[in-house]
C-alpha cells in the first residue's frame, strides 16, 4: 500500500485544537507525524487529548509519529502509558 | 484506632465479592484521573508546587472551623474547638515543617561524598483515612501529595465520608485553581470494602497510605504493594518520682482530653511511683478528674469495654467524660474532664489496660521502678507496640531505660502524649497525622509519616576520587657511606638483628662503629633464613630484656622483615601474627587493625644488604610459616621502619646469584607497581626510574660485582622501586612467586624471575575480566608497559609492538643474569609440579599482592600462568595478544 506522510503542528497553546484537528486527518492510508518541538510542557487536558487522539488512531489504524517531543512531555506520555500508541521520531 | 473500624474493616483483605462492572468503571476513572495528574504533575519545578502548597494551606486554614464542624457533626465524636486546632496544625505545622525542603528534583547535594539525592514522585497514592482525625488527616496528607507531586485517590472511613469529601473538594479546588493538574485528588463516594480491596491491587496504585485500624493495615500489607500502614496504640505513661507533678497532671489532661481523647497516642494508662501516687492522684481531682470508686470501675469497664472482645466501645469512642459518666450511672460534677479508674494488672481480667479513646484513664500503683517498667512493657505489649509511650521524669538514667525496653516510635519525654506524637508542636518531632508503628506495629517505618515516605529519593553517585597517598620512612639516607649518620640517633640499648653470614662479612663493626658513643650494643644473630615465628619469638625475648631503645636491622630484605615483626611484637605483645596476616581486598577496609596507638618503644633503623627487597621502606612483612608451606605477607603502614640507610658497602659482597635474585625481585617491584591499579603519578616516578636504573646498571652489578657506581645505583633502585610498592603494591607475580617459592624453596627473586615475561604478557592482553578499580580509568596496563619501553629506548611503533619489546629485554635480561628459562630447568619433576598446583593457586589467590593488579586473575588463569612458567618463556612474547583492542 502506497503511504505518504502528512506532518502538522501541535501548538504549545493548543494542544487539544490542533489534536482535534489532526483526527480529520486520519486515514489508513497515511502515515500521520505531529509536531511537538513547540510544546515543553503538557497539562491534564492536553494528556487527555493525546490519550482520546491515540484511541481514534488505532481505531483508524494510523501510523503516528510524535516528533521533537521534549524528555519531560515524553516522561509525561511514559507515565500516563501513552508512548505505545506513538512512535517517537526526533 | 477505633473499634468500629476495626469492625468495619477488619475483613478488607478478602472482600465476599468484587465491585459491579458499573462500579469497575467508575474506580477506574478515579485511578485514570489520578495517573494523568501525576504524569503531568512530574512537569512542575519546586516554585510550582510551593506555590500551590502555599496556597492549600492558606485554604485549609480558612476552611479549618468548617471542616471541624462538618466532622464532628458526621461523626458525633470528638471536640469541635480541638478538631479547629487539629485542621490548623495540619496545615500551619506541617507548611512550617516541608516550606523551605526540596522535593523536586535536587533534593540534597552531599559534595563530601560525592552524592546527589533526588526526588522521583510516587505517582498514585491510594489513601484510606480514620474517623477520628478525619479532616486533618486529608488536609495534611493533601498537602504532603502536592509538596511531593503525587495524585490522590482518597477513601474516608464511611462515617466520616462526607466531611472527608468536604475536605479533599477544598484542598483540590484551590491547588487546581493554583497550577495543579485536574484530577490530583479524588474521593471515593460511599466506598464500600470491594472498592478499597479493589483500588489496592490496582496496578497503577504506587503506594498504599493507611491510617486506620488493624484491617486496614493488614490489608494494606497483604495487597503486595508498597504501603504505609499506621494503626492502633496502647500508650503507657510512667509517672516516674522525679518527674514533676504539676506539668505531668496538666499534660496528660490537656492530651487526654485533647478531641476527647481521640489521638491514638494519647495516654491510656499511667504507672505511678508509690511515693507521688496520693499526691498525684489528688492533683488529678483538683484539675478536674473524678476518681472511680472500685464500685465505679467495675460498673466503667463493663460499659466501656465489649467483654466479648476485650476492646473498647465504639459508642464511647470521642465521647466527653460527663456523657461517659452519665452514660455508666456515675455521678460526677459537671465539669469533669477525665475518668480515672485503678488497675491493678494488664491484660484482659483488667479491662481497662486496653486502648480507649476517650477520657478514660487507668492509673497503676507502682512499689517500684522495676515494677513500674514491668507494668509500662505490658501495657506497651497489650496493642500499643511500636506506637508511642511517655514518661515524666528527671533521671536520665530512668528516662533511658525506659525508652530501651518499651518499643515505641515515640518516646515522649515530659510533655503531652497525642500532642507531643503529632511533633512539632512540644518537641523538635516531624510533625504528622501518621505515626509509623514499626514492625511491632505491622508496619514498614516508625517514623512520623512525612514528605519523605511520599518520595522516591534516587541516589546519584558520581565516581569518587578515593585519596591515595605517598607514605615512605620519613629519613632515607643513601650513597656511599650513609651509614655514619647513625651516629645522630641517640640510643642507649641496641639491638642489631642480623645472620651470620653479616658478622663474618664485617658488616656489623662497621656499623658498630658508627652508633652513637655510649650506646650498649647487643647483637642478635639469627640464622639464616627467611623470617619463622620461632625465629622472631627469640628476637623479642632479647629486646625485651635488654629493654632496647633501637633496632638496627642489618641483612637482606628477611632480616629486616624479622626485624620489623619483632618490633612489633615487642611493642604490642598481644599482636596475633595469624589473626593480622588475614584476607583483605582493600588495605583501608580490612576486618582486622593492627595495634594502635602503641608505645613506640624502639626506633628501627633499617640498613639492607641486599639490592631488591626494598624492606627498608615498605610497610610489608613477609612471615614463613614452615609447618604449612607458606608466606604470610604482614601490611600496615605501622611496620615502616623508622629510618632507612641504603649504603652501598653493605652490598659490595654480594655473590653473583644474590645480585641477580635481588635485582630481578626489584625490576618485578617496579613494573608491578608501575601497573598497578593503585598506580600514581608519584610511584609511577619512582617505579619508571627503578626500571631505568635497572636495565642500565643490573648487569653490570652483576658482572663486575666490584663496580662501585653499579652497585650504588642498584641499591638506590631497590630503595625506589619499594618507594613505589609501598603505596602502589605489587601484583599477580609476587602472588605466584609467593605460592610457588614457599613450595618449591626456591629463592624469591628467581621465582619472581621465573614468572615475570609471562605475567607481563598476560596483564599487556585484553583482560578476560576487568578488575573494579576506582583509582584508574579505562585499561591502561598495555600503555603503562609501552612507556616503559619508551623509556628505556627500545623502539617499536605500536601499543603492541612496544610491549612485546619490553617483554624481550626483560627476557634478555633475565637470560644474561643466568636465570633458568623455565621451573622445568630447576630440576622440579612434571607430576610433581602438578601435584602442587592446586594448592599453590588457592595459595597465589589468597596472596594479596594481587588485589592491586590490573587485570582480575581467574583461578584457571593462575594454573596457565603456572604451566607457562613451568613449559619457560621464549613463548610469553607471542601471548601479548592485541592489546590496542582495549
Ligand atoms: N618486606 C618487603 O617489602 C619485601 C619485599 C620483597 C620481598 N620480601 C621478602 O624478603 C625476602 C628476600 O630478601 P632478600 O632477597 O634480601 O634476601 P634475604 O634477606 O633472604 O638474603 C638472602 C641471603 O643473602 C645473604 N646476604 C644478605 N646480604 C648479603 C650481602 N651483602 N653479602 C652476602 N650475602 C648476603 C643472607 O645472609 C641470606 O643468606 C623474602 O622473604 C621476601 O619475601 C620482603
Ligand atoms: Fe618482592
Amino acid at each position: 500500500m502506497e503511504t505518504n506522510t502528512l506532518c502538522l503542528k501541535i501548538d504549545a497553546n493548543n494542544v487539544i485544537a490542533d489534536l482535534k484537528q489532526a483526527e480529520e486527518s486520519l486515514d489508513a492510508r497515511q502515515e500521520l507525524a505531529l509536531d511537538f518541538s513547540g510544546v515543553t510542557r503538557i497539562d491534564s487536558p492536553g494528556l487527555q487529548a493525546v490519550q482520546r487522539f491515540g484511541h481514534r488512531a488505532e481505531d483508524k489504524k494510523t501510523k503516528v509519529a510524535l516528533r521533537g517531543v521534549s524528555v519531560n512531555v515524553y516522561k509525561t506520555l511514559k507515565l500516563a502509558r501513552l508512548t505505545s500508541r506513538f512512535s517517537f521520531e526526533n | 484506632m477505633i473499634a468500629t473500624e476495626r469492625k468495619e474493616r477488619a475483613q478488607l483483605p478478602l472482600p465476599a465479592e468484587g465491585p459491579s462492572a458499573e462500579r469497575i468503571a467508575y474506580l477506574e476513572s478515579l485511578v485514570s484521573q489520578a495517573r494523568i495528574a501525576a504524569a503531568v504533575f512530574t512537569q512542575f519545578t519546586q516554585e510550582d508546587v510551593d506555590r500551590i502548597v502555599k496556597a492549600m494551606v492558606l485554604a485549609g486554614l480558612e476552611q479549618a472551623q468548617h471542616l471541624a464542624r462538618l466532622a464532628v457533626e458526621e461523626t458525633r465524636l470528638g471536640v469541635m474547638e480541638d478538631k479547629v486546632i487539629k485542621n490548623m496544625v495540619a496545615c500551619e505545622f506541617v507548611y512550617n515543617h516541608i516550606k523551605d525542603k526540596r522535593t523536586v528534583g535536587v533534593i540534597r547535594d552531599i559534595p563530601e561524598r560525592n552524592v546527589l539525592e533526588m526526588a522521583e514522585p510516587i505517582g498514585v497514592l491510594f489513601s484510606l483515612t480514620p474517623i477520628t482525625n478525619p479532616t486533618s488527616t486529608v488536609l495534611f496528607k493533601c498537602i504532603v501529595a502536592i509538596k511531593t507531586r503525587n495524585a490522590v485517590i482518597f477513601s474516608p472511613h464511611p462515617k466520616a465520608w462526607r466531611c472527608c469529601a468536604e475536605a479533599v473538594r477544598i484542598m483540590r479546588e484551590t491547588a487546581v485553581k493554583h497550577g495543579a493538574p485536574e484530577g490530583v485528588f479524588t474521593c471515593v463516594e460511599s466506598p464500600t470494602l470491594p472498592d478499597n480491596a479493589y483500588l489496592m491491587h490496582h496496578k497503577d496504585v504506587g503506594l498504599i497510605d493507611a491510617t486506620g485500624g488493624p484491617g486496614v493495615v493488614t490489608a494494606a500489607y497483604s495487597s503486595g504493594k508498597p504501603a504505609l500502614g499506621v494503626g492502633p496504640g496502647n500508650t503507657p505513661v510512667y509517672l516516674e518520682k522525679t518527674g514533676d507533678l504539676n506539668t505531668a497532671i496538666v499534660d496528660i489532661i490537656i492530651s487526654k482530653t485533647f478531641d476527647n481523647g481521640t489521638i491514638c497516642a494519647s495516654e491510656q494508662t499511667v504507672v505511678i511511683d508509690d511515693e507521688t501516687y496520693d499526691a498525684a492522684l489528688q492533683k488529678f481531682a483538683e484539675l478536674g478528674a473524678h476518681l472511680c470508686n472500685e464500685k465505679e470501675t467495675k460498673l466503667l469497664e463493663r460499659t466501656v469495654i465489649d467483654p466479648q472482645t476485650g476492646f473498647m466501645q465504639p459508642m464511647a469512642v470521642g465521647q466527653k467524660a460527663t456523657d461517659i459518666a452519665r452514660f455508666v450511672g456515675l455521678s460526677v460534677k459537671p465539669n469533669t474532664k477525665l475518668l480515672i479508674a485503678e488497675i491493678h494488672g494488664v491484660g484482659r481480667e483488667h479491662p481497662l489496660s486496653v486502648e480507649k479513646l476517650f477520657p478514660v484513664l487507668a492509673v497503676y500503683r507502682a512499689k517500684s521502678v522495676s515494677e513500674a517498667l514491668k507494668t509500662c512493657i505490658d501495657v506497651n505489649h497489650a496493642g500499643g507496640l511500636g506506637h508511642t509511650a511517655v514518661i515524666f521524669s528527671r533521671n536520665e538514667q530512668v528516662i533511658r531505660e525506659f525508652g530501651n525496653l518499651i518499643n515505641a516510635g515515640r518516646i515522649i519525654v515530659n510533655s503531652p502524649g497525642a500532642i507531643g506524637a503529632l511533633g512539632a508542636v512540644y518537641n523538635d518531632l516531624v510533625p504528622t497525622f501518621s505515626f509509623g508503628c514499626g514492625t511491632g506495629g505491622g508496619n514498614s517505618t516508625t517514623d512520623n509519616v512525612n514528605i519523605q515516605h511520599y518520595l522516591n529519593i534516587k541516589r546519584v553517585a558520581r565516581r569518587t576520587q578515593n585519596h591515595m597517598w605517598f607514605r615512605v620512612p620519613n629519613q632515607i639516607f643513601f650513597n656511599m657511606n650513609a651509614v655514619e649518620n647513625l651516629s645522630q640517633f641517640p640510643s642507649e640499648t641496641t639491638i642489631i638483628v642480623t645472620n651470620p653470614a653479616l658478622e663474618q662479612f664485617g658488616h656489623v663493626d662497621i656499623v658498630r662503629r658508627h652508633m652513637c658513643p655510649k650506646t650498649h650494643v647487643h647483637v642478635c644473630i639469627i640464622p639464616d633464613a627467611e623470617p619463622e615465628v620461632k625465629v622472631i619469638e627469640q628476637g623479642v625475648e632479647a629486646l625485651n630484656f635488654y629493654q632496647a631503645d633501637q633496632i638496627i636491622a642489618l641483612g637482606g630484605g628477611s632480616m629486616i622483615d624479622a626485624a620489623k615483626i619483632m618490633k612489633l611484637k615487642y611493642e604490642s605483645p598481644e599482636a596475633d601474627l595469624e589473626e593480622l596476616a588475614a584476607p583483605f581486598l582493600d588495605l583501608r577496609k580490612r576486618v582486622i587493625e593492627y595495634p594502635k596507638g602503641r608505645a613506640q618503644r624502639a626506633r628501627l633503623v633499617a640498613i639492607p644488604t641486599t639490592s631488591g627487597t626494598g624492606s627498608e621502606v615498605t610497610p610489608f612483612a613477609v612471615l614463613t610459616d614452615k609447618d604449612r608451606g607458606r608466606k604470610v605477607t604482614l601490611a600496615d603502614y605501622s611496620l615502616t621502619p623508622d629510618v632507612a640507610i641504603v649504603d652501598p658497602q653493605f652490598v659490595m659482597s654480594m655473590p653473583k646469584g644474590l645480585t641477580a635474585d635481588t635485582g630481578i625481585d626489584c625490576l618485578t617491584h617496579a613494573l608491578e607497581a608501575g601497573v598497578s591499579n593503585y598506580a600514581s603519578a608519584y610511584t609511577d616516578a619512582n617505579a619508571m626510574q627503578a626500571i631505568r636504573l635497572v636495565f642500565k646498571y643490573l648487569p653490570t652489578a652483576f658482572a663486575h660485582p666490584h663496580d662501585e657506581e653499579a652497585r650504588c645505583m642498584m641499591h638506590n633502585a631497590a630503595c625506589i622501586a619499594a618507594m613505589a610498592f609501598s603505596n602502589a603494591s605489587v601484583g599477580v607475580n609476587h602472588a605466584l612467586a609467593h605460592a610457588f617459592g614457599a613450595r618449591f624453596h626456591v629463592s624469591h627473586g628467581k621465582a619472581n624471575a621465573l614468572m615475570l615475561p609471562h605475567v607481563m604478557a598476560y596483564n599487556a592482553a585484553v583482560p578476560t575480566k576487568f578488575m573494579p578499580s576506582p583509582y584508574t580509568k579505562g585499561y591502561i596496563a598495555h600503555k603503562k608497559y609501552a612507556t616503559v619501553a619508551d623509556l628505556l629506548g627500545l623502539g617499536g611503533q605500536t601499543l603492541q609492538e612496544k610491549v612485546e619489546k619490553l617483554i624481550a629485554a626483560t627476557e634478555q635480561l633475565l637470560d644474561q643474569l643466568g636465570f633458568p628459562r623455565s621451573i622445568a630447568e630447576l630440576g622440579i619433576p612434571r607430576d610433581e609440579f602438578e601435584r602442587a598446583i592446586p594448592e599453590m593457586v588457592k595459595a597465589a589467590f589468597d596472596d594479596p599482592s594481587w588485589r592491586s593488579n590490573p587485570r582480575m586473575p581467574l583461578m584457571q588463569e593462575l594454573v596457565e600462568l603456572f604451566w607457562k612458567a613451568y613449559e619457560g618463556r621464549g613463548t610469553a612474547r607471542l601471548a601479548a595478544v592485541q592489546p590496542q583492542a582495549v
